[in-house]
């Protein structure tokens, strides 16, 4: 019997199709046994009958039984953990008993599993390189969260730094650590094949950071990523498994794979879940009471009498002592929230003979807790193969997805930066006319109201493949793809802002990815089955062209300028009584403004590339892979247009020697090692060309022309060079599961960014060199094991954990100073992390004066506080151990899981200490205090944490600047514990015959709790503008940064 | 049969990728573009040399920043309510890490740099100038290198003298364009490429200079370099040096034979249309970015009621309103409260001179007061001439000693908000006044110069930062 979709799904999913369902009259009983090879019952076991929701669970005898089965062809699956999943067919007569009983093969299950590798899959057993896996379930844990964030805790040798709370914020991944300076130290990301368009700094932080105005927020390259269309994710953590890409393996490879349809009865899911949102902790700052009586207690410290005058904005808007007196403002409240978050998401799948097909469609609206900031995704896929042959499939991966952001500023400047800093608790919202912003440019309420952003990001991901085996073992695949990404930052600013008029902007980026590659494949085996080989060869090449345009606008004139800008920027066209407004002929991307014109044609860039991967297997137990890619970039500089990337890993499956083959306890034991090269291509490559100034300046009404940057012929890509070695182990059948892998890396060659110093430099003032060298080296240990395992109760934990060493062993002639991560201290210096503060120590308060005593150079006490001289690298911001735990519980139809992730090691420089518990500024450029601030010094004799309190910088041995005074004092523990994860499952018993299969219900909870010595969030990275202060200045280094957020969420999942 | 048909498909798979040829990999992006098309003429390069004078004149060089710089950390200005970068200056605690020290050095840097920029590529048009055009556009690059190296190893090291070798740490030389890291050198070796550059200079400078492949726009201020605007600054260069006998050489020739007329009107020095005595001159158009004198017309007072950003000391307005008489009083002072406002930079677009006869008669008046050069006679007509100009009463009967402590108090009034005060005081001390103090510190204490910025100290490893503070 057949039915039709109901007719909503149908307009859904636009391809109509038929499926059927079998009507029940007659049933019968199944029952029957479930043993192990040694005959003993295995208790617990589930067996089920395909394509129906009945089945039952093996009693202690390893008996069951399942009655109501429908007369017919029936399919009883039995499951065990640690066992070969087993299948038998029998026919059900009605009123009968059919007796069914299954001998369970020891399973290889874990070790048994595809990965998806680089061009290609493996099995988990013969991979010689280290691959971590993570299934798309595992990822929807924190719906609007982007997928690397859900990654956090789950993999070892996979560092996750999820920086902001800031909706629909990405993270920074380091996989075993960072190998590069100055160019990018992100992993490469590829989506069904597709290496993908990532670039951090395309909105506002980039180097023209807005105009200058909106920095501190980095793009995320993954937003348009649903999770819920991920199938798996895969990392390649080593070069045997990494190098396949390349000249952009060195930092490892992140593998998204989508999903396709898997089960021949067409199975539709909807998934929604609702939660709210809320930051993790927030400094707590100093109210008007005590913040009058701190900036009173460093006047009269200072020597001063009478009250401690009161900021000069605050006194010449005309308030007076007495108004600070009885206002208390906490401004949090005015632009932190609980925000909402909902997702819906709908998707089916189906798997037939001649095709398999998977739609899946998503809506999210996520609230940040930042006051008027959100992030809004519509996202679908439909990925559909078709096997018109036997030997031929093509095969089509789609996704169009569109984000919506509504953004505020973020850290200094921005709204919550402000109530952290220069909104004082007894500063007014208005003067005191009741309409004008108080303090404007440091209101929070002024910079939320009177400055829009809003982002859209346009992205589609597509391949078409066709895949041919026009012989036995021989395989032939040929792919095209198109990643088009559309990006714009649409930003308002009001005349009450500007002091002149509404001022409109759009930043507009475009990126075209063409990429198509061809591989063969040729797999062999000897007669008698010793020897398995395989060879795959192809080629790639991609091309990347991306266009840049900004525009400007403003005028009173135009009403309504603000809705223009951030709806529909290009209906400003259309409006001719704008004489400024001038359409381009031939591109409506671009148009040209009266005020401010700057179209840029951005990066065209291609890759050519050969590759090739040999495998070779003896007697299932000897494995050996090599592979070769030859990479040509029109990134690298003319001298260098070429590199080569080899690699050679060998496995030995120990387990399946005769001596292992019956042991009770080792049931897999593989030992493995590997060297490669790998190459990191993501650098700033126009920084090879010279460039002149394109300025019009002039002297005596003579215009003028200079070289604002040299030429850099010689500038290439850097080298990682790997080596790997590790034993994977399983025991009591899978019970538990043990990896460790030791590895060291080293990269040369790595660009470091050297400075030419200023009394000769041009306005460039850097040049790119190939002259670092990085190690690094550790070791990752994972264990997965079942801890229980009875009939209704399961405890599974999953544990892994990764020590990390980062040492810079050279850096060229560049010095610390040149290597800076931004703000704060943080450089790169040789003998230390990448991301190192260098830094004065501060060693204790002086009990007697008050006085900071700080170390100089060598070690020795001192009051003086003298950058020139005594800086040194004082803390990594990078941790010594990072990992996580999961603990899974099972009971009926209850399941309870959580995931702590902890850090060790890691230091965070809190750079807006030194003004919100540092030296105290009375008149201008005045901060309120963090309550870090009241530990302080009083009186001779006291032992306090922070100094005397002082209105100047010179009381703490420094000078009058100050601002510059870093030092370890603001320098802290970075460790943490946090549970990152908590969820608690039902999955509701549906009635038999039921339309519905299955529902789930879930609570979830995100960063409920956060253990550390910090006194706001620690795990912290901070959007920048280089891919140089990424990598040393952005993790671990807070300014005002919005903490990560803290999520409830309910979901339901239902499949039908 | 089957394998050979794989193997040959294999091949074809392997030519199909690795039989391209790597041209098409050579991708330029579209704003870059060749040298030989920017760079295509001498005018080019002249427009080169131009960006030379642009950046002396930016306001963070030498039409504003150094000036005050050389000023607040002496004894004209009162810096008591400054915070921040300038209250570091005035408190002679400068540290590395400071916008004013990076932009002075970075500016002045910029002015070397484009110097030897035009100088590395003036051999690729050989053969299209002539021998005087090449002549004079080697005599700028030069002038303009040895000025902005004078000027750096006053700001960043201690003073000429301070050791008796002067192999004291001064900055480092670039003679080349090149990338490659320069450590300081000596005071004295940068003295002497200082002296080397403005003596070829000179030599190979004209007595006028409307630069001949540009056609000028603007009036003939002396916005180039010449001859005189050379020796002018080899005067003041000897000067510092306490070397009388070439000062007075160099100063004398430009009074004498340069052709500039003494202005008699003392409220043209600092004035739109520039001053008749004006050797070299930084030159302001109408056109917004060259508004050269802005920084000394936004930062003194010239917007009543308004107070400016920087005050004057007591100390220096009770010396130039002792005689009432005295224009310089009259003009250039105004008390409001406890306030004193330097009026000396009324208007925007001003001219800024480098080198004017007032200061080269000073000089050359100084310098005979030591013993170099003629009779006090004539020192002391320059002095009366310029007392003159200021409606203060002649002088007359000085010689030696007498007349160099005339000199030198004519100096501290006529020269008021010049950038002249601290080091003029640090000669005064390296010219046997060794316990002189600045204010109320010692004249060659640690803070007295300017801390190497960390811009310059980052490009080049090992470089020594001067000592810090010290000064009390």
């Amino acid at each position: 019997m057949h039915r039709n979709l109901p007719f909503h799904l149908s307009v859904i999913f636009t391809l109509a199709m038929m499926l059927s369902c079998q009507t029940l009259f007659a049933q019968g009983t199944i029952k029957g046994s479930v043993r192990a090879s040694g005959g003993e019952g295995l208790a617990g076991t589930a067996v089920m009958i395909e394509g129906l929701q009945i089945g039952a669970f093996a009693d202690e005898s390893g008996n069951f039984s399942i009655s109501d089965v429908p007369a017919g062809s029936a399919t009883v699956v039995a499951q065990m953990y640690g066992y070969k999943t087993a299948k038998k067919t029998v026919t059900v007569a009605n009123g009968q008993t059919v007796t069914v009983n299954f001998t369970m093969q020891d399973s290889i299950s874990s070790t048994d599993e595809v990965v998806v590798v680089g061009y290609g899959v493996q099995r988990q057993r013969d991979l010689v390189g280290a691959v971590g896996k993570v299934n798309g379930d595992q990822l929807r844990d924190n719906a609007g969260q982007s997928v690397e964030t859900q990654m956090q805790g789950k993999l070892s040798g996979l560092q996750v730094i999820q920086g902001s709370g800031g909706a629909g914020s990405g993270a920074i991944i380091r996989i075993r650590g960072i190998g590069s300076v100055s160019s990018g130290g992100d992993p490469l990301y590829v989506v069904d094949g597709i290496p993908i368009t990532q670039d951090n700094f395309i909105n506002g932080a980039s180097q023209s950071g807005l105009d200058g105005l909106y920095p501190n927020v980095n793009n995320n390259p993954l937003a348009t990523i649903n999770p819920n269309d991920i199938e798996s994710i895969e990392v390649l953590k080593d070069a045997s498994a990494a190098s396949i890409y390349g000249s952009r393996g060195a930092n490892g490879v992140i593998l998204i794979t989508t999903k396709k349809g898997k089960k021949e009865k067409a199975e539709f899911k909807y998934n929604a879940s609702v939660g709210i949102v809320g930051p993790t902790v927030l400094p707590k700052m100093l109210n008007t009471e005590q913040l009058l009586k701190v900036r009173q207690e460093a006047w009269e410290n200072d020597g001063n009498v009478g009250r401690a005058p009161l900021p000069n904005v605050y006194v010449q808007a005309g308030y007076t002592y007495a108004d600070a007196e009885k206002t208390n403002n906490d401004w949090y409240k005015e632009v932190v929230r609980t925000g909402v978050k909902h997702e819906h998401s709908l998707s089916y799948s189906q798997s037939k003979k001649y095709f398999t097909n998977y739609m899946g469609v998503t809506y999210l609206n996520s609230q940040g807790y930042m006051v008027g900031n959100d992030f809004d995704r519509l996202s679908g896929r439909w990925n559909f193969d078709v096997k018109p042959m036997k030997n031929l499939t093509f095969s089509v991966n789609s996704s169009l997805a569109q984000s919506w952001y509504d953004r505020v500023r973020q850290e200094y400047g921005s709204p919550l930066g402000l109530a952290m800093s220069y909104a004082l608790p007894f500063y007014p919202t208005y003067m005191p006319d009741g309409k004008t912003y108080f303090n404007r440019g440091q209101n929070p309420l002024a910079v939320l109201n009177l400055q829009k952003w809003k982002s859209r990001e346009t992205r589609t991901i597509n391949s078409f493949k066709a895949t041919y085996t026009p012989i036995k073992n021989l395989t032939l695949n040929a792919t095209g793809n198109l990643d088009y990404m559309k990006y714009g930052d649409y930003i308002f600013e009001d005349s009450a802002w500007t002091q002149g008029s509404d001022i409109a902007k759009y930043f507009g980026s475009r990126t075209v990815n063409w990429s198509t590659y061809a591989t063969a494949q040729y797999d062999i085996e000897s007669k008698n089955k010793l020897h398995k080989m395989s060879l795959m060869v192809g080629g790639e090449f991609q091309s990347s062209k991306s266009d840049i345009s900004r525009l400007k606008l403003s005028e009173i004139a135009i009403n309504g300028l603000e809705k223009f800008a951030l709806y529909d920027f290009k209906s400003l066209k259309n409006l001719d009584t704008v004489n400024q407004v001038r359409v381009i002929p031939g591109d409506d991307n671009y148009i040209e403004m009266g005020d401010e014109r700057s179209i840029l044609k951005g990066d065209r860039s291609l890759f050519a590339s050969f590759f090739t991967r040999f495998n070779y297997k003896f007697k299932d137990r000897w494995i050996l892979q090599a592979t070769y890619r030859r990479d040509g970039s029109s990134k690298f500089g003319p001298n260098r247009r070429f590199g080569d990337f080899p690699s050679v890993g060998f496995g030995y499956v120990m387990s399946e020697e005769s001596f292992l083959k019956n042991s009770k306890v080792i049931n897999f034991l593989k030992f493995k090692g590997s060297w490669g090269l790998t190459g990191n291509a993501n650098i700033n490559w126009r920084s090879q060309f010279p460039l002149y100034s394109t300025d019009l300046n002039s002297y005596n009404g003579n215009g003028v022309l200079y070289q604002t940057q040299f030429a850099n012929p010689d500038l290439q890509w850097e080298v990682g060079r790997t080596y790997d070695g590790g034993v994977e182990l399983g025991l009591f059948k899978d019970r538990i599961n043990m990896d460790f892998t030791y590895y060291y890396r080293r990269t040369s060659k790595a660009v470091i960014q050297t400075f030419i110093q200023a009394s000769s430099g041009p306005i460039s003032d850097v040049i790119l060199k190939n002259v670092g060298v990085i190690d690094n080296q550790g070791f990752e240990f994972s264990i997965n094991s079942v801890n229980i395992s009875t009939r209704n109760f399961r405890w599974k934990t999953n544990f892994n954990i990764t020590r990390n060493t980062n040492i810079v062993r050279s850096v060229g002639a560049a010095t610390a100073d040149a290597l800076d991560g931004g703000f704060g201290d943080m450089r790169t210096v040789v003998g230390h992390p990448v991301a190192t503060n260098y830094i004065i120590r501060f060693d204790h308060v002086d009990p007697a004066t008050g006085r900071p005593v700080y170390l100089d150079k060598d070690g020795k006490e001192t009051f003086t506080y003298d950058p020139s001289v005594n800086r040194v690298a004082a803390g990594a911001g990078i941790p010594k151990f990072m990992g996580g735990i999961t603990n899974t519980f099972n009971y009926k139809s209850l399941d309870f899981s959580f995931l702590w992730v902890f850090s060790y090691g890691g230091k965070v420089y809190d750079d807006a200490g030194k003004r919100t518990y540092g030296v105290i500024n009375l008149n201008d450029d005045v901060w309120n205090y963090t309550t870090e601030v009241l530990d302080r010094w009083r009186q001779p004799g006291d032992v306090a944490p922070i100094p005397k309190y002082t209105t100047s910088m010179i009381n703490w041995g420094g000078s009058d600047n100050q601002w510059q005074n870093n030092s370890t004092l603001f320098l802290r523990d970075a460790s943490y514990i946090r549970l990152r994860n908590v969820q608690l499952g039902y999955n509701m018993p549906v009635p038999e015959n039921s339309k519905i299969s299955a529902v789930r219900f879930t609570l979830t909870g995100n960063n409920l709790l956060l253990l550390t010595n910090y006194y706001a969030d620690p795990e912290v990275a901070r959007g920048v503008p280089t891919a140089q202060q990424r990598n040393i200045g952005s993790a671990n280094n807070s300014f005002l940064t919005p903490p990560q957020e803290r999520s409830l969420l309910l979901g339901i999942n239902a499949t039908f | 049969m089957k394998k050979y048909l794989n193997i040959s498909i294999l091949a074809a798979v392997l030519l199909f990728t690795a039989g391209c040829s790597d041209k098409f990999l050579e991708i330029i992006p579209p704003t870059v573009k060749p040298e030989s098309e920017i760079i295509a003429s001498p005018a080019d390069l002249r427009r080169v040399l131009n960006s030379s004078y642009e950046a002396l004149g930016y306001s963070t060089a030498m039409s504003g920043q150094v000036w005050f710089i050389n000023d607040v950390m002496a004894d004209h200005i009162n810096g008591t309510a400054f915070s921040g970068e300038w209250g570091s200056h005035y408190k002679h605690t400068t540290d590395i890490f400071m916008g004013t020290t990076r932009s002075m050095m970075a500016d002045l840097g910029k002015v070397i740099t484009r110097a030897n920029f035009t100088l590395d590529r003036m051999s690729q048009f050989e053969g299209q100038m002539t021998q005087e055009e090449k002549n004079t556009m080697r005599g700028e690059c030069l002038f303009l290198r040895g000025l902005a190296h004078f000027e750096l190893v006053r700001l960043f090291g201690q003073p000429y003298g301070y050791t008796s070798g002067n192999t004291h740490l001064g900055v480092p030389i670039h003679t080349t364009y090149s990338t490659e890291p320069v450590d300081r050198s000596s005071v004295g070796d940068v003295y002497k490429q200082v002296l080397a550059d403005l003596n070829e200079a000179a030599n190979l400078l004209p007595a006028s200079n409307p630069a001949p492949l540009v056609s000028s726009a603007v009036a003939p201020y002396a916005s180039y370099a010449t001859k005189w605007a050379a020796k002018g600054y080899l005067a003041k260069v000897y000067f510092q040096m306490n070397d009388f006998t070439n000062a007075y050489n160099n100063a004398n020739d430009v009074i004498e034979t340069g052709g500039f007329a003494f202005d008699n009107e003392i409220r043209n020095r600092f004035s739109n249309q520039g001053t008749s005595e004006g050797v070299f001159m930084l030159t302001a158009t109408d056109s917004l970015t060259d508004n050269v004198g802005g920084f000394l017309s936004s930062n003194y007072a010239n917007r009543e009621p308004n107070p400016p950003a920087i005050f004057l000391s007591d100390y220096i307005y009770q010396k130039a309103t002792a005689d009432t008489n005295d224009l310089r009083g009259k003009y250039w002072y105004l008390k409001k409260g406890n306030f004193v406002y330097c009026k000396k930079f009324p208007v925007n677009y001003m001219q800024v001179p480098l080198v004017h006869l007032t200061e080269l008669m000073l000089i050359r008046a100084e310098c005979i007061g030591e013993g170099a050069g003629d009779n006090a006679s004539k020192a002391v007509a320059d002095l009366n001439k310029i007392r003159a100009r200021a409606g203060v009463a002649p002088v007359g009967g000085l010689s030696g000693t007498s007349l160099v402590e005339a000199v030198r108090a004519e100096r501290e009034l006529e020269m008021l908000a010049e950038g002249n005060r601290l080091q003029e005081l640090k000669r005064q001390a390296t010219r046997g006044n060794s316990s002189l103090f600045i204010r109320t510190s010692p004249w060659d204490c640690n803070g007295m110069v300017n801390q190497i910025p960390d811009n310059e100290l980052k490009g080049v490893p090992g470089m020594q930062p001067n000592p810090q503070g010290g000064c009390n």
